[in-house]
């Protein structure tokens, strides 16, 4: 996974130094999160919901080797043909493959994280297939050569302006276009890329494993036609999207829809099962389901990190989190931003690469609490922070600091050494630090405390017998 | 990454799992039930909620509904329906389905020109393509009332993409198949279908500064006509 975490703090500087940015996240998310209040207000039961569906992932990733070995068996039944990609390589290398021996030349492709997680356009490309993103937020993203900033809305950092004369630029569009206008250029732009593609790519949201069958939930269409039009479909999916029954789509459906978009139901729910059977008039002539570890399986095998394999990419988290809010999607460097992509990124790309994520969050909790299907995610993030000081990702400066608090606090005496230490040359350094950058992250918003000038101990020492102690 | 095989680590991962508590799988018992009128009455209410326009009638009244669902649609431009059954369904009052020129199979996909439908003429022809046409007309073989949804299997008679490609798609439900919610659905035997699909409402986005647009990639008009098909209607 092509990543850039480790810049997170420089890119979050440069995120709040841009007012527009600021206001157009802000209004995004605040939308968001309105419409997904209002909901759940009329569902009573998801309370219960969310519990089911935290169970039910549990028991599913506790069994997920013959949950799999059980879904490519029914998926196989219906002539789907599975393949188990162990890394992103693997992935790309199959899908490659697949477009040189169809002799495909342009791949149409519906919104998937997972695609992007593998960098499978830029591997499409190389073999010279042109890959078409078809959501229309993603399409934007790659006409601008830009990255995705949300899960769910893509392009929530671009305005209509910047959009237009995007459009305007590379499809000679209206330079003051509306909404409508833009719309209307992709569809059409789109349209004819979908008449012509031999290969649809698409991701999924479930995988049930009783009947093979593979769902996607999205409000375009452009998923249906991806997965209809082009003679080959390939779907690629993570392990960790299996549910095991028919009926607990009951359970996910209602949850994921009303935490992305505050929809009862999306435009479209499409339910996949094979390709076109014989007599059906439309549909694939090949489906291909692509399922893709990279890395998960060392997460489900990791019982303190198992749950984030829980997340159902619905981006609750990211609408309601106080960083994500300030900040955007693009500072996290990684396809997964957010409060479930800082603990995601690093489980995936590796805790050095991503150390600073786990640490991009205020621990509030409302990623939590907000979260369909319960991940502790405060706790698996403190989890990441202990994994990571023990690896030695550390600031030297952070470490330094802490070795020396340590030894201070490592007996009484040194305590009481380190305390009379602290008063002498603290005012000191309080005046000839304040203003300097490497304690600026702190001094920035909060005063240096000034230690007292007696201690407890002191006081209470001198003061023994004494009933109230103020009266010095 | 360590050097241990997937399935291994999978293995290892079940038996560390299986002997924590809550990995059980919950039960789940869903009951299939048929819509009260009262649902009935919500499905068409939810539709229009999710920017469907519902039309109900008896099946006498049917091909009026068609006409006004398609009132903007100029003489000349084509509708096609899924079947020439459907075609007939949809026009019983026409006269027409009594004369020649229905030499297309009963199972045929086939249209005709919008002009012949207001005249109450319609001549069906296989001429047009579905990428195409100006409207694509379906039958559905479920509605959910809490959600105001349409549900379309795929099957020898029902494509994917006449609901999909054609600007409008014009969905005719029997009242009767309207059930009361999504676990009704679940519920009910599944028959074998490479696609299920679940349509609620037109094609959106909020992609561009959270601005609603349809018709984005689907059909930017979703007409529902519902109808009410006693049996002493037959």
């Amino acid at each position: 996974m092509e990543i850039f975490s480790e810049r997170f703090p420089q890119a979050a500087r440069a995120a709040l130094a841009d007012p527009a940015l600021q206001q157009a996240v802000k209004s995004a998310t605040e939308g968001l999160l309105a419409k997904r209040r209002q909901a759940v207000e009329g569902l009573p039961e998801w309370e219960n919901l969310r519990e089911m569906a935290r169970a039910i992932k549990a028991h599913t990733l506790a069994n997920l080797s013959t949950y799999l070995a059980r879904y490519t068996e029914n998926a196989r039944r219906h002539n789907a043909r599975v393949f188990f990609a162990r890394d992103a390589a693997a992935a790309n290398r199959y899908v490659t493959e697949l477009a040189r021996r169809n002799g495909v030349t342009l791949a149409v492709k519906s919104k998937s994280m997972v695609t992007e997680e593998l960098g499978l356009n830029a591997a499409l490309q190389r073999a010279g297939v042109e890959a078409v993103e078809t959501d229309l937020g993603e399409y934007i993203v790659q006409l601008a050569g830009d990255r995705p900033s949300h899960i769910v809305a893509p392009v929530i950092h671009k305005t209509r302006q910047d959009i237009a004369r995007l459009f305007a630029e590379r499809l000679g569009s209206d330079p003051d276009a509306s909404v409508e206008e833009l719309t209307r250029t992709a569809r059409r732009v789109l349209r004819e890329k979908f008449l012509r593609a031999q290969m649809g790519i698409s991701g999924g949201n479930f995988a049930v494993v009783e009947t093979g069958s593979l769902v996607i939930v999205e409000n375009e269409g452009n998923a249906r036609l991806t997965t209809s039009l082009p003679r080959i479909h390939v779907a690629v999916i993570g392990m960790e999207k299996l549910v095991p029954r028919w009926s607990d789509l009951l359970v996910f459906l209602q949850l994921l829809a009303r935490s992305a978009t505050g929809q009862k139901m999306t435009s479209y729910v499409s339910i996949l099962t094979g390709p076109k059977r014989p007599g059906e008039p439309d549909g694939p002539e090949e489906v291909h389901i692509v399922i893709l570890d990279n890395g998960r399986s060392v997460i489900a095998a990791d019982a303190e990190m198992r749950e984030s394999l829980h997340c159902i990419r619905c981006g609750a988290c990211l609408n309601v989190c106080p960083v994500y809010r300030q900040t955007g999607g693009h500072a996290y460097g990684s396809v997964y931003p957010g409060p479930i992509g800082s603990v995601f990124t690093p489980l995936v790309a590796g805790l050095s690469r991503a150390a600073a994520l786990p640490f991009a969050s205020s621990l509030c909790g409302a990623c939590e609490s907000i979260c369909p299907v319960k991940i502790p995610i405060p706790a698996m993030l403190l989890r990441l922070r202990k994994r990571i000081a023990q690896s030695g990702h550390v600031p030297a400066a952070e470490a330094a600091a802490i070795a020396v608090w340590k030894f201070f606090m490592l007996g009484p005496r040194r305590y009481a050494l380190g305390g009379r230490l602290l008063r002498w040359l603290h005012p000191l350094a309080a005046r000839r630090l304040g203003g300097r950058d490497w304690v600026s992250g702190w001094t920035q918003f909060r005063e240096l405390p000034l230690p007292a000038g007696e201690t407890f101990h002191r006081q209470w020492t001198k003061g023994r017998g004494r009933s109230s102690p103020e009266k010095r | 990454m360590s050097a241990e095989a997937p399935e291994d680590r999978l293995e290892k991962n079940a038996a560390s799992a299986g002997r924590e508590s809550g990995s059980r799988l919950p039960a789940l018992e869903l009951k299939a039930r048929d819509a009260t009128p009262l649902e009935r009455e919500r499905f068409v209410r939810e539709a229009a909620a999710a920017g469907a326009r519902v039309y109900r009638c008896r099946p006498a009244g049917m091909q009026t509904a068609l006409l006004e669902a398609l009132r903007g649609e100029p003489e000349e431009a084509a509708v096609l329906f899924e079947s020439r059954e459907l075609l007939q369904f949809a026009c019983l009052s026409a006269e027409t389905h009594r004369q020649a020129g229905w030499e297309i199979a009963a199972q045929q996909m086939c249209g005709c020109r919008m002009g012949d439908l207001r005249s109450g003429r319609p001549l069906p022809t296989l001429e047009f393509d579905i990428a195409t046409v100006a409207a694509g007309v379906t039958g559905a073989d479920f509605g959910l009332a809490d959600t105001g949804t349409v549900v379309l299997q795929a099957s020898r008679q029902r494509g994917r993409l006449l609901s999909l490609l054609p600007p409008v798609h014009l969905v005719i439900l029997e009242a009767a198949r309207v059930l009361p919610d999504l676990a009704s659905f679940l519920a009910h035997p599944r028959g074998e279908s490479s696609a299920l699909t679940f349509i609620t409402g037109p094609s959106k986005t909020a992609d561009i500064e959270q601005n609603l647009a349809v018709g984005v990639h689907g059909p930017g008009e979703l007409h529902i006509i519902l109808v009410e098909t006693a049996a002493q209607d037959y």
